[in-house]
């Protein structure tokens, strides 16, 4: 079953993420990170509130055991901060179909509490053919 | 070879940021999958993984996000295979 393209351009329901020191210091220990600041793929952390929702939505027909993470890109405006909670709005950016792997592409905006965006982040989904 | 602090107002477009080596254990994939919230049972699960049709368990590509920023905007590298 190709996925559903007329879910482009769909949103889902807003979701609170606290950047959490502890949760950072995890993060950073992963990474082999031995800075003090947030990380910047921290912002990782932040689209995982949200996916879940999106992977077993049943209207987009997505079979996870099939998915693999294809690409990734930021756009930061500034830097995260520890303690700062951020709103995180998502939508899918875009659907494909080619040559029977499905490619899904999610947007994510990480919201700072002055209303601004801190940081975006498409993430690419590839359902491989069965 | 170490990793090189860069910061944030310090980036230009243009910038080319320096080769990061590192060997990536099981241990870290786990651990890094914990830390970012990532419970696909791929790169928990090395059993998933192989009835999925991995040699393994995979890594996560979003954990090696190093690149070249353009407009303070880094393009993800693909994670060697």
């Amino acid at each position: 079953m190709p996925l559903n393209a007329a879910l482009e351009g769909k949103t889902y329901p807003e979701t609170a993420f606290t950047v959490d020191a502890e949760r950072v210091a995890r993060f950073r220990e992963a990474l082999g990170d031995g800075r003090d600041d947030v990380p910047p793929t921290f912002a990782t952390a932040a689209e995982f509130t949200v996916f879940p929702a999106i992977v077993s939505d049943p209207e987009l027909g997505l079979d996870f055991t099939r998915v693999v993470h294809a690409e990734q890109e930021y756009e930061w405006r500034r830097p995260l901060r520890v303690g700062e909670t951020l709103t995180v709005r998502t939508l899918i950016a875009s659907i494909r179909q080619k040559a029977g792997t499905g490619f899904l592409t999610i947007r994510s905006e990480l919201v700072g509490a002055d209303g601004d965006v801190a940081v975006l982040a498409w993430a690419t989904l590839i359902e491989r053919s069965a | 070879m170490p990793a090189v602090r860069v910061r944030f107002e310090d980036l230009a477009a243009g910038d080319e940021v320096p080769p990061l080596s590192r060997m990536v254990t099981r241990e870290d994939v786990k651990r890094y999958a914990d830390a970012s919230g990532d419970h696909n049972p791929l790169h928990q699960n090395d059993d998933v993984a192989r009835a999925v049709g991995f040699p393994r368990r995979s890594w996560s590509r979003r954990a090696v996000a190093i690149g070249r920023p353009r407009n303070r905007r880094f393009n993800a590298i693909r994670s060697p295979r």
